[in-house]
Formats: C-alpha cells, sequence, structure tokens
C-alpha cells in the first residue's frame, strides 16, 4: 500500500502538486491504520518483530524515498509499537533513519522516541520506588522474568478507564489518544486495541524466555534515587490499582544497565547526527537536549552522561564553525533549554558544578543565554535553600554567574543600536534599574547561602565571592553590601570565641579579628571609589562602616582590645570621612549625623579621649548644618551622648537553663550589669549635658518663626526632663522651671496664639521656615499642634511628680518643678 | 527586613502564614531595602504603610499616623532617635505624636511593653536579620488585632525553626 501510497505523488501533472499533497495527507491515516494493525497482532513476539517485521517495514519506508510518507511512516511506527521493542531494536531504527531522505525532518522522529523511552525509563524507576514494598505472589514462576511485561500490561487495563492521561500513562501506545499523529479518534479502535493489548499478553507471557536479556534488564531498571518525577504520580494512581506481581527488586546491576541502555541509544544518536552534516544546528541541538531529558530520566545521579551529551554539543559548535554570536534565535533557544536541564533535574543545583563542560559550553553561548542560565541557577539556589560550604563550591557558582556581574556594552552606552561586539544580533536585555537591581539583588542574596563551617572559613567564603564580584566594576553597590554585612555579623559569634587567658591562643584570635575589620574596610572604601562620589552609595556606605563601628565597640569581649577600639574608631573616622566628602545634602547630612550620634551612643568599649574627639566632631558637624531646627537637635541629641545609662532591657536576668545553679546565675549576671554599667557610664559629664542644652536652646531660640522655635523648646523641654530622671544633676529643677516659663512667656507674646484672633489667620501666621527633619508632620495646623504637646508634656510632668511623691519609683524628686500654673486652666480653651 | 543586605529572604514558615487577603494592613518599621519585597508585602495586602528606614530610598515618610477604631497608632523606624530604642525616648516619642500604640523597628529586637497609659511595640526583625544591637536576631512578627479601644498583639517567633506564638493585650485607660 505504500507503494501505491507513493506512486500517488509523482502520478499527475506536477501543478496539481499541492492538491495531491493535501489529498495524500488525508490519506495517510489509512496507511497508518495498518501499522496499527499489525502493532496490535495478537502472537507477534518480540523476536519476530525484531528479525521478521520491522526491517521490512523499514526498507519499506527508506526505499520509497518520499519526505511525506517517510515521515509519516516514521512517526508512525515509533508510536505504534511498544517501547521496549523500540528499545531493542534501536539499533535499526538508527540505521534506517540514517537512510531516510534529507529533507525528512529527523527531528520529529528522533525526538518523540527519545521522549517516550525517557518517559519509559522513569516510569520503570517509579514503579520500583512505588511497588517494592508488596510482596510478590508468586503465580507464576516465569513471570519472575516477564517483569516488563506485567506492570506494563496489567497498568494498561486497569488505565483503560483513565484513558485521557498524559503521556506517561503505560498504555499510550496502544490507546492513541490527544498527542498521537495518527487521527484515528475513535473510540472503537481504543476499545480493539486494548482488547488485543489484553491478547497480546498471553503470548507475550510466554514468550518471556525468550525475549531479549538486555530489554528485560533495562525494564526491571529500578534506579536507587527518589528524584520526585511527575510521571511518578500518574503511574502510582494506576499501580495501586493493581496487584502488583512485581517481585521484589532484583538489584542485578540496574544502574549500570540503564547506563549502559542509555550509552547505547547515545551513541546511536551521535552517530547519526555526525552523520548528517546538513542537519540544521537547531534539530541537532533539540535531539540532544533530549536525550538530556533521558539521561536524567533513567538515572540523575551520575554527571558523567550528561556531561557527555554536553562535550559533544561543544564538538558540534566547534565543528560547524559557528561563532557564539551567530547563532540564529531558534538555536539559541535550543541552547539554552539544554543548559537549563540539568538544573531543573538536580535536586542539589549545586551538581551542576561536577559537569565539567557545563561551564565551558555556557561560556561560549551568547549574553542573553548566559544570564538567563545564571538566573536560573540563582534561583534554583535561592528556592531550594541550598547552602555552600566549600570554596570550590562558591567560587564555581561565582563563575557560572560571572555574565551577570560584567556590566554588557549596551548598558554603558545606553542605546540598544550600538552593538559594539559581534555578540548581540537581536535586542538586549534591558538594563534599567529596577531589573538590574534584581538580578544584582540575587547575587546579594546568595551570599546569605554561604555557611562555612566555622567562623575563619566564613571569612575566607565571603572573600572567594567579594573578589567574584569586584569583577562587576561599580556594579558592586548592589552586591558588596551583602558581603559586609556578612562580614559584620561574625564578629559576633567571634566575641563569643574569645579565648579565656592571653596567650597563643588569644593573639591568633586578635590576628583574626583584625583580618576581619580590615576585611571589612577593604570591601567598603572599594564600594566607595566605584561609586564614584554617587550620594546614595556614599550613605550606604557610611550606614555600613556605622554598622560595623557598633558591632565593634559593644560587646564586653571586645572592650580592652586595643584592636578593636582602633578599628571601631577608625570605621567612625571613615564614616566622617565619606560625610565630609561626599554628602552634601542638607537632608542627607541631617541623617547621617544622627546615625553617627546614635552609634557612638551605642559604643561602650572607647577611651575617654577616642569619645571625646568623636563627639567634638559631631557637635561640630552640628552646628555646621544649614537649618536651625536641624542644628538645635543635633545639639540636644549630643547631649545625650554625655549621659548615658544602662537600657533596662540588660537588667533583665537570663532566663534559667536546665542544670544551672540559680544563684550563681544571678551572681553572674549581676556582674555583668555593673560591668556595662561602669563601660556606658565611664563618660557621663553632666556639665557638658547642660552646656549641649542649653547650645540648643539659644539656637533654637534664633529660629525666624517662633511656632517652629517653642515646637522645638517643647522638645528641649521633653529632653531635660529625661536628664532630669536620670538623675544627671547639672539639670536642675531651676531650669526646667526657667524653661517651661519661657513656653508660657512665648506663646502668650506671640499672635498666633492669640485667642482674640479669628483662627484662619492665627493658622496663617504659621508660615515659617519648613521643618523637613521632624520626626512627625502634624495635620493639624503647627500652632494648635505646639499647644497640646506642650499640654501633653506637662501632663506628664505632673504624673511623675505624683509617682516620686509616692515614693515607691525611682524617682528623683519633682516637687520643686512647678507645672500647674492657673494659666493652664485657660489653655483648655484653646 | 534588610533584604537583600543582611538576609536572603523571609523565612519559609513566616511566608505560608503571611496569606494574601486575610490581613487588614501592614504597618512596616521599614529597611526593606528592596523593591521586589515591597512589592511581596503589597501583594498580601494593598494598604501598607511603612517608615523609612536608614537603607531605604527616599520615597517613603518618616513616620506615619493611623487612626484604627478610636485608637491611634504612630509608626517610625527609630534610627534618627537618640538613643534608639529607649525606653524613654520612644515614650517621649509618643507623646509628641499623641498615639496610643507606637509601632518602632531598628533594633531587631522584639519588645512589647505598656508604659504610661501608651503601648510600645518593637515587633522585630522578621528574617531575623542581626543588628548591632541585636547580634543573633530571631525572625519575629506581630499580627495586632484592633478593637474598640483594645488591642490583641500575637508575636509570632521563628525559635529553632518553630513557630511560636504569644499574646499580649492592652487596653487604652
Amino acid at each position: 500500500m505504500n507503494k501505491l501510497w507513493v506512486r500517488l505523488q509523482h502520478q499527475g501533472l506536477s501543478r496539481d502538486k499541492e492538491r495531491r499533497e493535501a489529498e495524500r495527507r488525508d490519506l495517510r491515516t489509512l496507511v497508518g491504520s495498518n501499522l496499527l494493525r499489525l502493532a496490535s497482532l495478537g502472537g507477534v513476539s518480540r523476536s519476530t518483530y525484531e528479525e521478521a517485521i520491522l526491517p521490512r517495514l523499514l526498507s519499506q519506508v527508506v526505499s520509497c524515498r518520499d519526505t511525506l510518507a517517510q515521515e509519516y511512516l516514521m512517526e508512525a511506527l515509533v508510536q505504534a509499537f511498544s517501547d521496549e521493542w523500540h528499545l531493542a531494536t534501536i539499533g535499526q531504527l538508527m540505521e534506517a533513519i540514517t537512510g531516510l531522505s534529507p529533507k525528512v525532518s529527523i527531528k520529529t522522529i528522533v525526538i518523540p522516541l527519545v521522549d517516550r523511552v525517557s518517559a519509559y525509563a522513569s516510569r520503570r524507576r517509579e514503579e520500583k520506588d512505588k511497588g517494592s514494598p508488596t510482596p510478590s505472589n508468586d503465580d507464576s514462576g516465569d513471570e519472575d522474568k516477564d517483569k516488563d511485561g506485567l506492570p506494563e500490561t496489567k497498568g494498561r487495563k486497569t488505565s483503560r478507564p483513565h484513558s485521557v492521561k498524559s503521556a506517561d500513562e503505560g498504555d499510550s501506545e496502544r490507546q492513541p489518544t490527544a498527542q498521537e499523529d495518527i487521527s484515528i479518534s475513535d473510540q472503537e479502535h481504543v476499545e480493539s486495541h486494548s482488547q488485543s493489548a489484553s491478547d497480546a499478553e498471553a503470548p507475550l507471557e510466554e514468550d518471556a524466555a525468550a525475549l531479549d536479556s538486555s530489554v528485560q534488564e533495562a525494564a526491571q531498571i529500578l534506579a536507587s534515587t527518589s528524584l520526585d518525577d511527575d510521571d511518578g504520580n500518574g503511574v502510582a494512581e494506576v499501580i495501586e490499582g493493581v496487584t502488583l506481581d512485581v517481585p521484589g527488586p532484583t538489584k542485578c546491576n540496574e544502574v549500570d544497565t540503564l547506563a549502559s541502555l542509555f550509552s547505547s541509544f547515545w551513541s546511536h544518536v551521535s552517530g547519526l547526527i555526525e552523520s548528517r552534516p546538513d542537519l540544521p544546528l537547531h534539530d541537532a541541538i533539540a535531539i540532544c537536549a533530549s536525550m538530556l531529558r533521558l539521561s536524567l530520566a533513567c538515572n540523575p545521579q551520575p554527571a558523567e552522561p550528561v556531561d557527555n551529551v554536553l562535550a559533544f554539543v561543544r564538538e558540534q559548535l566547534r565543528a560547524r564553525d559557528l561563532s557564539p554570536g551567530a547563532h540564529n534565535p531558534a538555536t539559541a533557544n535550543q541552547l539554552l533549554s539544554l543548559l537549563l536541564g540539568p538544573l531543573r533535574a538536580y535536586p542539589n543545583p549545586l551538581k551542576v558544578l561536577e559537569l565539567g563542560n557545563y561551564g565551558p559550553l555556557l561560556e561560549s553561548q551568547a549574553e542573553r543565554t548566559r544570564k538567563s542560565v545564571a538566573v536560573a541557577l540563582l534561583t534554583a539556589i535561592l528556592q531550594r535553600n541550598t547552602t555552600m560550604t566549600t570554596e570550590e563550591e562558591v567560587a564555581g557558582i561565582v563563575r557560572l554567574c560571572a555574565s551577570l556581574m560584567s556590566k554588557a556594552p549596551e548598558a554603558q552606552s545606553g542605546s540598544l543600536g550600538h552593538v559594539s561586539t559581534s555578540e548581540m544580533p537581536y535586542p538586549g536585555t534591558p538594563f534599567d534599574e529596577d531589573d538590574l537591581a534584581e538580578e544584582q539583588g540575587l547575587l546579594a542574596r546568595l551570599v546569605h547561602l554561604i555557611r562555612g563551617p566555622d567562623v575563619v572559613s566564613q571569612l575566607s567564603l565571603l572573600t572567594v565571592a567579594r573578589d567574584a564580584f569586584s569583577q562587576g566594576g561599580d556594579l558592586v553597590r548592589y552586591t558588596y553590601p551583602a558581603v559586609v554585612a556578612g562580614a559584620t555579623r561574625l564578629l559576633g559569634p567571634f566575641a563569643a570565641m574569645k579565648p579565656e587567658e592571653s596567650g597563643a591562643a588569644r593573639s591568633e584570635w586578635i590576628k583574626r579579628v583584625r583580618q576581619l575589620c580590615r576585611f571589612i574596610q577593604a570591601t567598603i572604601s572599594v564600594l566607595v571609589e566605584r561609586s564614584s562620589g554617587s550620594p546614595l552609595v556614599a550613605e550606604l556606605a557610611l550606614q555600613l562602616y556605622l554598622a560595623s563601628a557598633q558591632a565593634a565597640s559593644m560587646s564586653p569581649a571586645f572592650r580592652d582590645e586595643q584592636t578593636l577600639e582602633e578599628a571601631a574608631y577608625e570605621f567612625i573616622v571613615q564614616a566622617f570621612t565619606i560625610y565630609e566628602e561626599h554628602i552634601n545634602e542638607s537632608r542627607a547630612q541631617y541623617q547621617a549625623l544622627m546615625l553617627v550620634i546614635n552609634a557612638l551612643h551605642a559604643s561602650r568599649n572607647f577611651s575617654a579621649e577616642n569619645y571625646e574627639t568623636l563627639v567634638a566632631k559631631c557637635v561640630q558637624h552640628g552646628s555646621r548644618l544649614l537649618k536651625r531646627p536641624d542644628q538645635t537637635r543635633v545639639a540636644y541629641a549630643c547631649a545625650q551622648l554625655w549621659w548615658k545609662t544602662l537600657p533596662d532591657s540588660e537588667l533583665i536576668p537570663p532566663p534559667l537553663e536546665v542544670g544551672q545553679d540559680e544563684a550563681q546565675v544571678e551572681r553572674a549576671h549581676a556582674e555583668r550589669v555593673e560591668h556595662e554599667r561602669s563601660a556606658i557610664e565611664q563618660h557621663n559629664n553632666g556639665d557638658k549635658v547642660l552646656a549641649h542644652l542649653q547650645r540648643s536652646l539659644k539656637v533654637a531660640d534664633s529660629c525666624l518663626d517662633p511656632v517652629l522655635s517653642i515646637r522645638l523648646f517643647v522638645e528641649l523641654l521633653n529632653q531635660s526632663t529625661m536628664h532630669y530622671e536620670r538623675r544627671c544633676l547639672a539639670v536642675t529643677p531651676k531650669y526646667i522651671n526657667d524653661l517651661i516659663d519661657l513656653i508660657r512667656t512665648s506663646t502668650a507674646n506671640i499672635e498666633a496664639f492669640d485667642s482674640s484672633m479669628p483662627e484662619p489667620t492665627r493658622a496663617a501666621a504659621d508660615t515659617g521656615v519648613a521643618d523637613v527633619n521632624a520626626l512627625y508632620s502634624p495635620e493639624m495646623p503647627m500652632n494648635t499642634y505646639v499647644l497640646h504637646y506642650f499640654q501633653r508634656t506637662l501632663e506628664y510632668i505632673q504624673s511623675r511628680k505624683d509617682l516620686a511623691a509616692s515614693g515607691s519609683y525611682n524617682l528623683p524628686d519633682f516637687s520643686a518643678i512647678r507645672c500647674v500654673e492657673p494659666e493652664d486652666e485657660r489653655s483648655s480653651e484653646w | 527586613m534588610h533584604i537583600p543586605q543582611r538576609a536572603a529572604d523571609i523565612p519559609a514558615k513566616f511566608r505560608k502564614l503571611l496569606v494574601p487577603g486575610k490581613i487588614d494592613q501592614i504597618l512596616c518599621t521599614g529597611n526593606l531595602s528592596d523593591r521586589a519585597t515591597y512589592e511581596y508585602l503589597r501583594g498580601i495586602t494593598p494598604h501598607v504603610h511603612v517608615a523609612r528606614g536608614e537603607y531605604d530610598d527616599r520615597t517613603f515618610p518618616i513616620s506615619a499616623r493611623l487612626a484604627e477604631q478610636d485608637l491611634t497608632l504612630g509608626l517610625v523606624n527609630g534610627h534618627l532617635m537618640v538613643p534608639g530604642g529607649d525606653v524613654d525616648t520612644l515614650a517621649a516619642t509618643a507623646r509628641m505624636m499623641d498615639v496610643d500604640v507606637l509601632v518602632t523597628g531598628n533594633t531587631h529586637r522584639f519588645e512589647a511593653y505598656e508604659e504610661q497609659g501608651r503601648f510600645f511595640i518593637n515587633p522585630g526583625s522578621i528574617t531575623g536579620a542581626f543588628s548591632p544591637l541585636e547580634m543573633q536576631a530571631i525572625p519575629s512578627f506581630v499580627l495586632m488585632e484592633v478593637k474598640l479601644g483594645h488591642v490583641v498583639a500575637y508575636v509570632y517567633q521563628l525559635v529553632n525553626d518553630e513557630v511560636v506564638v504569644d499574646r499580649i493585650e492592652y487596653k487604652k485607660e
């Protein structure tokens, strides 16, 4: 019939060619059904198939030399016969394919074949994993050998109700439904096929003994890995409905056999590709990609088969003498899916490092492919939370992501039209700020998954990562902060690790800590350099310095160490340098100064001179701020620096652990508290507090906007009360009383508070210099707000008075402070 | 949260709890430091209030004040307050903003207490990012149920990879 079919093509006039083609296509189902009948014939053993049927079929197909027929018939052949038979006859199939006419698209034949085999292989593995608990019932002795046939066929029977499933159904070849090209969709065919399938079982079983051993073993192959596989789920349902006669796993070289299965297949396929030089490259790569999937489905564990595939692809690329840039998009896409395959399949993305050829293949790709693969790799690592613990792992991964770190020429030139290398025949990826930040953010997050086995090695791992990131030029501003943060965090464990007595161990420890501090400093300074003075990055660097300074100067373990005090001092000095050189905008200046003050306030380990120098610097910069309210606030913040107390949270003793003596724990805690307290309070100086408060008051008074002045006065009042509560004796009750009086007189004198004037005018009088850096901007008019604020403060002082008078709280004597005056009753009208 | 600087991501167990649609408003004490994280928060609920932290860009306000069921809530990061995290300073700030409940951050240490008739909450850091004040932070966040003059705060902490929940109440006088 085939010959007839082919002859149809050549008969008739050439102008009718297209019409004939169409007619022929319709007829193809007829031809195909022949094949199906053949396939479903009962009594056809595999050996018969192999020796008699197939060769004849194939010779028919090859000899007809007609493109359409060949294509269609080969596809039909692939789909009609069962997987195991295909496995056995791979050699013949491949030869036949080689002999096909050049115009036939090999890809459409080979890829479905490979996919079916890989689905088959993964199914077998899943079957073993799900089915092994059930012991074998020894229905028939010789069924032991027919292990492949039974689950297959039995699976087919019960899966009839689940007829429309994905390709992982064991029955797919007998129930051609959705995915088949053969357009036989009537259910009768389906039914009859399954009928004949069950008929075919019996002879199959009889021929069990005669079946070829390699396929048997292949079918028994049950890999020892338990890769989570979608295929498995479909099969699991099937198998649960089946009383499995699958005997207990005979672990006869399962892994090896699968590997040999793959390698034989692979040798055929590679031979095929090599013998067909005219095969378009993207087809060849697509075939390789599906072979890769096959190998991963067979057995994901050994890296070698996958590596071989990759090596072959590289060979092909080289042999065809194409530069990476000349790839058309189709090829590039295929290569991309090829490279992404292992990433998706391996549960541990780091396994990709074992594939020796992966890196070089990746590097030879176009920019875009490399980036996509790098992003996919990073996402996989982040999602699965895989930690990297050795230098090789870290180095390997960052090398694979190297494409993310170099800035492409487009970004710098800013226009997509500019193609500086031959690399980008198509428009590159958009390089706007957000996307870039996201990509680099992935790299930054990677840093947190680096967990060295101990602190010292962690530092070396971070160094490796940092050096790799430094290739990014000024992209480091996204990645370095994470590295620095990782390093700063190490200061904590280091503090805990301090050796008890001085000696060799301690000097070793000091050396390490110094190394760490130097690492931090070097990294941040490179960050500043590369940022070419951008104020945002400068602020970031400043904050990083401050965070490190705080970390270095808080812990008791670091207290008497010269090295660490120097390091902390240096960090703050560097922060000031950045402030002076790069931060020029007044809002940023205010924020930066406040951060420095906060860091100084938190520090405990500075010696007196260092502390004084640093605070003096703060004061100096504060007084040079542009806006008066900023100056005021910095001044009273500096006042805070001279009177520190132990935070309440540290007074709480740690929870008692099992096996600890309560009294001892308490004593240790009390000791600690005492040490901390003395460290914190060592610089306290009441006079300086007062001096700063007075200075602050003076500046506040000089504000042009009177309402703003009063607001600042009230803030100062709060601050003074705070100091008084903490028993800073320089802040006397008289001082507070004077301040209260000042506020009262000011509010009385200013038009904005004159209750005789109508409200809109009053509010309008409140137009002055905007107070941008205030912590809180009320929605109500400022004058009202200020009055209420004052009121609340007075109420607070009153409450403190009452508490102090009751004597039950640890408060100084508030009785001297006058806060309730007759005028206050009037204020409630406002 | 300090993503991506100090942490890779919000812990998976917390992500499972933060289901979109169940939460009315999010008060974030700042330092998200990542656009993607902000979008993630927006995905949970569109009403997100963020107070600027030192690592955020200028688009967020430095403080926020909300009125909810006759309670006023204040939100501020706290990095500009000296001394940071101190009880008296926080009390002074609450006085300045005239709020009943003050939510602050910056120390990465969970705290919740009542002082001078106001309620102070520091939800800690949801990613457990370290801070110089708290080098081994425990990931935590707080879910507040606000009723008429009454707040019930549930704090979720991730201790040894287990989610531990605690409950604190506050009633306005």
